[in-house]
């Protein structure tokens, strides 16, 4: 006596259909799974990738403030830092505290004698001269990745 | 025999309901876990790209006693633009959670990489040693400081 299956049923076919269905739904799932998965992967190796990038480069900075000294006849403070990492550094974005004050006005920037440049290469001096009425006490230099370097006015 | 074949067509398109509506969950919820993975990657890779360093002289005087009021600097050292808000960023002065008056960038409208902002804390402190932590994106910098 043959049984339903044998004799291509419905029933026989349910199970076939069944499992197709599922398998196209697990298939549709992949495909949507697959490529949010690997973007998001992506998107933290760049960002790790790029964090690598900047502790090698703050590991690698390095900043020695040579002088730092006012002279009251003409109210300037003079500021002569070394860069003595392995990175280039840029002008614009060392910033310079006096007295903890952050300053944006300056007398004058020059690399190696040169105020055009607004690179700082590894082993050149950073001048900094500012107009200030009274001789302050410390003077702050921070670069880029954080590196800082603080001197005792003299 | 017809009874039969009604009853198993019934089954049939019943059984294919079912896992259709199986299929049809399977595929939602996955979806949803995708939207929750490129969100969580999304907010990794931006607490991964985020780094601060506060700048102000610590021997200095950061502190105001006439006006009551820290003067914190800070150095975007990280490669992502943050946020200035105060829902942003979060003071603490000696572990207690803090108000800022005023949080603005530098010479420059956004806190770009590079950017400093000068934030300004009104807080009444007592003389002596004192803790200031900044905390954005589950990223933070601390500096002691004296008054």
């Amino acid at each position: 006596m043959p049984d339903a299956y044998t004799r291509g049923s419905p029933m026989g076919f349910s199970v076939s259909g069944s499992a197709a269905i599922v398998f196209v739904g697990v298939l549709l799932a992949g495909s949507i799974l697959y490529p949010t998965v690997t973007n998001s992967f992506d998107r933290i190796n760049s960002a790790q990738s790029e964090y690598n990038q900047d502790v090698r480069a703050m590991r690698d900075t390095d900043i020695t403030i040579r002088t730092a000294s006012y002279n009251a006849s003409n109210d300037t403070l003079s500021v002569v830092v070394e860069n003595t990492g392995a990175t280039t550094l840029t002008v614009n974005t060392t910033d310079v505290l006096v007295d903890n004050n952050y300053t944006t006005t300056f007398q004058s920037r020059s690399v190696a004698g040169s105020s055009d440049t607004d690179l700082w290469l590894e082993g050149e001096k950073l001048r900094i001269e500012i107009s200030i009425d009274t001789q302050p006490d410390r003077v702050k230099i921070a670069t880029r990745y954080g590196i800082q370097a603080v001197a005792e006015v003299a | 025999m017809a009874g039969t074949s009604i009853s198993q067509l019934i089954i049939f398109i019943t059984s294919m309901l079912i896992v259709a509506g199986v299929a049809t969950t399977l595929t939602g919820q996955v979806g949803q876990i995708g939207g929750a993975i490129d969100d969580q990657a999304f907010e990794l890779s931006s607490q991964i790209r985020t780094d601060i360093e506060i700048i102000s002289d610590g021997q200095s005087d950061i502190y105001n006693e006439t006006s009551n009021n820290l003067t914190l600097l800070v150095h975007n050292t990280g490669s992502n633009q943050l946020a200035t808000d105060n829902g942003s960023i979060d003071i603490l002065v000696n572990g207690q959670f803090e108000t800022t008056s005023a949080i603005e960038p530098i010479d420059s409208q956004t806190w770009d990489p590079g950017v400093v902002v000068r934030i300004i804390v009104d807080v009444d402190l007592t003389t002596g040693r004192h803790r200031v932590t900044v905390r954005i994106n589950s990223v933070g910098d601390s500096l002691r400081f004296t008054v």
